[in-house]
């Protein structure tokens, strides 16, 4: 596989630099990269690797390179929520805000997902709790996606309760009726395993995954699992080491949000909550529709800080909002669709006492499979932020970062009203929900604000939520950040 | 560090919502053209220490907030009177209009000089919960008071007929009108 990348801006430096200037920044930048690293950010791992392979591919052509960019790629834009700091004695914090911008500069293949095909795997829990209009609804969502796949496409279908079978095998989508008959033996019976499903998908998937197709499996669960997690989430790991993201659709009220949250995002994926099986068919065409449209897929983040900097939470703003496993080497943020620039947000603490100066904060290393081009594209982008003795004057940071914020904020609120409840602080847990009912309100979700404070009566009266408020408020106050 | 105004979290610098409570910590809100003014404190102790007007009172039969008989709801603000019929309005926000809100308040009291008063822009709620008439401080700066009694936010209070409440500075008189 290709790799596109311009060598010069690897190694932080514009196409005239001298040779000298080349030498010089390469070996700043690994020192940092390898201090870094040595700090605890596998992150920089994957850097040293891209700057060895830049300044290689620059020696070997005598540093007389002219960097010409492919057709389809992207470019990176940060912002931060302070420029200049005050030397302080004591830790503060800063916000950075990453955007990555798709570009094409043809309009040939910009939708390469249609081109290549698609490698899809359904896996379907048809447990007990399945049974009757629940199973029938996801039949027939089924049985949309394969009358909307194409024979470019591979499908396959894997159901599980307790125990995994492959319902249809990984098959291009040709002979849709056949594949169709074989949906309607499937009947409801047993318990709630995921592991064995996922990797049963798993293994139906990877016969035709590649790197230059979406490789992507959709999990749909009405019930908790119990005693795989651990299994379960490593098969996820593997997952995404094989190039295949997966979503999850958490169907009625009684799966487990945090552990499907997780698996998702650490496989490239995101959850969503499906309250009522009637709408189980707009999700996952919603999807396969998500799919269609990428020409970039399994983009990705490795992220160095300063060895004395915190990363403390990465938080993707769009597509689809979710907590990021930050302590990944490569942190996965999905799939990239032509029209749609993807952002996350790093929130970073800075020591006390920071030199005066420039100080190097961060530096990113974002990549992308470009679908059927067989190459992979990649760029960097770094910020170093200014620290003075003194009072620095008040800025406005950039409204992006506060709109993120505040809206993450809420999401954080409602998480937190869950956890005083866990801890049995029934107080604690009304008074946060009320605090959000306000802050909804101020914002002008007067439906959601509502239905949180219906949560603050329910809590009062029987000390506890009920599940689908719960969930509801979570995924609503997720989504509410994805609004660009 | 960085105090939050709403809930006294100390926040490391840089934040922007309070770690805590999820506030902004940069203004009220960083957008609103007139941030709401803060009462000092001898504000405050006026508004404690200040006896209550007897006569009306006095003149109106006192009773429980109980909705049974009671439809409609007459705010008296600087001798004019508003009306509020809750059959159809259920929950009445009292507040001050700003170009930065996005949730206007159903009763806008920027006329009566809201903001000199120290009104917020979602101050308190008036609405029925249960079988009662009650009233909800919203968070507010400078807090909402029955009778100058201080309510702690977010917990409904129970209001009687004549009630006087006070949004900051500004005085309204409360009366129930059966149906």
């Amino acid at each position: 596989m290709r790799q596109h990348y311009n060598p010069y801006r690897i190694l932080g430096i514009d196409e005239s630099s001298s040779q000298a200037t080349i030498e010089r920044s390469y070996n700043s930048l690994t020192k940092w990269l390898v201090a870094s690293k040595q700090a605890g950010y596998p992150g920089a791992v994957s850097q040293l690797d891209i700057a060895h392979k830049a300044m290689s591919y620059l020696q070997e052509n005598e540093f007389q390179v002219k960097y010409n960019p492919p057709p389809l790629g992207f470019s990176l834009d940060l912002v931060s929520s302070r420029n200049i700091i005050e030397r302080l004695a004591e830790p503060q914090v800063v916000y950075v805000l990453v955007t990555v911008r798709p570009y094409h500069t043809t309009m040939t293949n910009k939708t390469g997902a249609i081109k290549t095909g698609m490698n899809l795997t359904l896996v379907l829990d048809h447990s007990n709790s399945m049974q009757g209009e629940r199973l029938e609804r996801v039949k027939n969502a089924a049985r949309a996606i394969i009358e909307r796949l194409s024979e470019n496409d591979y499908l396959s279908i894997v159901q599980f309760n307790d125990r995994a079978n492959v319902v249809v095998e990984s098959t291009p989508v040709a002979d849709k009726a056949s594949l169709i008959s074989k949906l309607a033996l499937t009947r409801a019976s047993g318990g709630t395993e995921i592991y064995h499903g996922l990797y049963q998908g798993m293994l139906e998937n990877r016969k035709q995954s590649n790197q230059n197709k979406v490789n992507h499996i959709i999990l749909l669960t009405d019930g908790n699992t119990y005693g795989d997690e651990e299994l379960t989430r490593n098969l996820a790991l593997q997952l995404k080491r094989h190039g295949i993201r997966m979503s999850a659709l958490g169907l009625g009220t009684e799966w487990n949000d945090k552990f499907l949250d997780d698996i998702s995002s650490l496989a490239g994926g995101n959850c969503q909550f499906v309250k009522n099986a009637k709408s189980v068919g707009s999700f996952m065409d919603g999807i396969v529709t998500h799919l269609t449209d990428l020409f970039a897929d399994r983009l990705k983040v490795a992220i160095a800080a300063n060895p004395d900097v915190d990363l403390e939470v990465a938080f993707k703003l769009s597509p689809s909002p979710q907590v990021l496993p930050h302590d990944l080497p490569e942190i996965p943020l999905g799939g990239l669709a032509v029209e749609r620039p993807a952002s996350f947000l790093l929130q970073l603490q800075l020591p006390a006492n920071l030199p005066t100066g420039t100080y190097p904060l961060i530096q990113l290393l974002v990549s992308a499979d470009i679908l059927n081009d067989d190459s992979q594209f990649l760029d960097v982008v770094n910020f170093n932020i200014q620290v003075q003795d003194g009072k620095v004057e008040a800025t406005d940071p950039p409204k992006k970062i506060v709109d993120a914020l505040g809206k993450m904020a809420l999401y954080n609120m409602q998480e937190k009203a869950h956890d005083a409840l866990q801890q049995g602080d029934v107080k604690q847990a009304t008074q946060r929900l009320q605090r959000l009912a306000t802050r909804l309100l101020d914002l002008g979700e007067q439906e959601l604000a509502d239905e949180t404070l219906r949560e603050v009566t329910q809590l009062k009266k029987t000390q506890m939520l009920t599940e689908e408020g719960r969930k509801n408020l979570k995924y609503h106050t997720k989504h509410l950040i994805e609004s660009d | 560090m960085r105090s939050c105004t709403q809930c006294g979290f100390a926040n490391r610098e840089g934040y922007l919502f309070c770690e805590d409570c999820g506030f902004p910590l940069l203004s009220n809100s960083r957008d609103a053209k007139y941030r709401t003014q803060q009462l000092n404190e001898e504000d405050r102790k006026s508004i404690r220490e200040l006896q209550l007007a007897p006569p009306i009172q006095q003149m109106w039969q006192p009773q429980n907030g109980i909705t049974n008989d009671t439809s409609q709801i007459n705010l008296v603000l600087n001798g004019e009177t508003f009306i509020f019929d809750l059959r159809t309005m259920p929950k009445i926000i009292l507040g001050r209009s700003d170009t930065s809100s996005t949730t206007l308040p159903d009763f806008d009291l920027s006329p009566f000089g809201a903001l000199n008063q120290g009104v917020s822009r979602l101050h308190a709620t008036i609405e029925c919960i249960e079988t009662s008439i009650t009233i909800t401080d919203m968070a507010s700066s400078n807090g909402t008071y029955i009778n100058r009694k201080l309510l702690a936010s977010h917990q409904p209070q129970i209001l009687h007929d004549g009630d006087e409440v006070r949004l900051g500075k500004l005085v309204l008189n409360i009366y129930f009108i059966g149906s």
